[in-house]
């Protein structure tokens, strides 16, 4: 069982809500590593997500229609039960909350190692 | 990964195990299925938003389990439950009810014997109330 849970697919909230950019990302996911994403376009609608279900790792853009990045940041950490969830932050190298950041333009392969390394065991 | 007891298919494989998820929030419901399907090929999740989008849906297939919120946005998921409990045929279909407040719901979840979790919850723990709903 506990091999089982280690080694299990993990899954991916994908922030965005600029829907090319959702898209590639959301590609590059499903191609180049073995794990699935789930999409939202806003931090309400992630918010929405974390209230029911704690996903391994959410990549939120800094600069969301409702709210920034920081923010969405912010709230999530004032859950006890998310205070460790990883937390990736695009279009910033600013880290928050204990989110790494990546400045756009992404690279898409230090993009899939950070993602890696979030990810880690 | 077979996930009951029922015999193989005429292709060999063990038939799908196929799990209801009545959920309002399209996204959520999506992170189940997607938790679902990576887990085993033999899930195979069916999303309804609504209880009475549910009660259609089972009319034209049956579930192996049902995955329930507890706040629905035409009713209950309690009220939806046993709606659908009172069908003879699904007498034998376990559910599992998710809810920010299960202290405040117990008494009527114990009443009808459902699996629960609590929101939020991680990913690890609702694979595992699946299983142990489908080994009941």
């Amino acid at each position: 069982m506990l091999a089982q849970r280690l080694t299990r697919r993990k899954i991916i909230l994908l922030v965005e809500s600029n829907q090319a950019l959702a898209k590639l990302l959301h590609t590059t996911i499903a191609q180049h590593t073995p794990h699935g994403a789930v999409g939202v376009s806003t931090g309400e609608e992630a918010l929405r997500v974390l209230r029911t279900t704690i996903p391994d790792l959410v990549i939120l853009n800094a600069e969301l229609p409702d709210m920034t990045g920081a923010h969405l940041c912010a709230q999530i950490r004032r859950v006890e039960k998310l205070k460790s969830l990883p937390l990736l932050l695009v279009g910033t190298d600013r880290p928050v909350e204990e989110a790494l950041g990546l400045r756009l333009p992404l690279r898409l392969d230090v993009f899939l190692q950070t993602i890696a390394y979030l990810l880690r065991a | 990964m077979s996930t009951n007891n029922e015999p193989l298919s005429p292709f060999g494989q063990a038939p799908p195990t196929t799990v209801l998820i009545v959920e309002d929030d399209a996204a959520t419901a999506d992170v189940f299925a997607l938790a679902l399907s990576q887990e085993s090929h033999n899930y195979l999740p069916l999303i309804a938003s609504t209880g009475s989008e549910a009660l259609t849906l089972v009319k034209a297939v049956k579930p192996n389990l049902l995955i329930i919120d507890y706040h629905l946005s035409d009713m209950t998921g309690i009220a939806f439950y046993d709606t659908f409990h009172a069908l003879e045929e699904f007498r034998d279909v376990p559910a599992v009810i998710l809810s920010a407040s299960l202290a405040l719901h117990l008494e009527e979840i114990q009443a009808r014997k459902l699996h629960s979790l609590e929101k939020p919850f991680a990913l690890d723990a609702f694979l595992l109330s699946v299983k142990q709903a489908l080994a009941q």
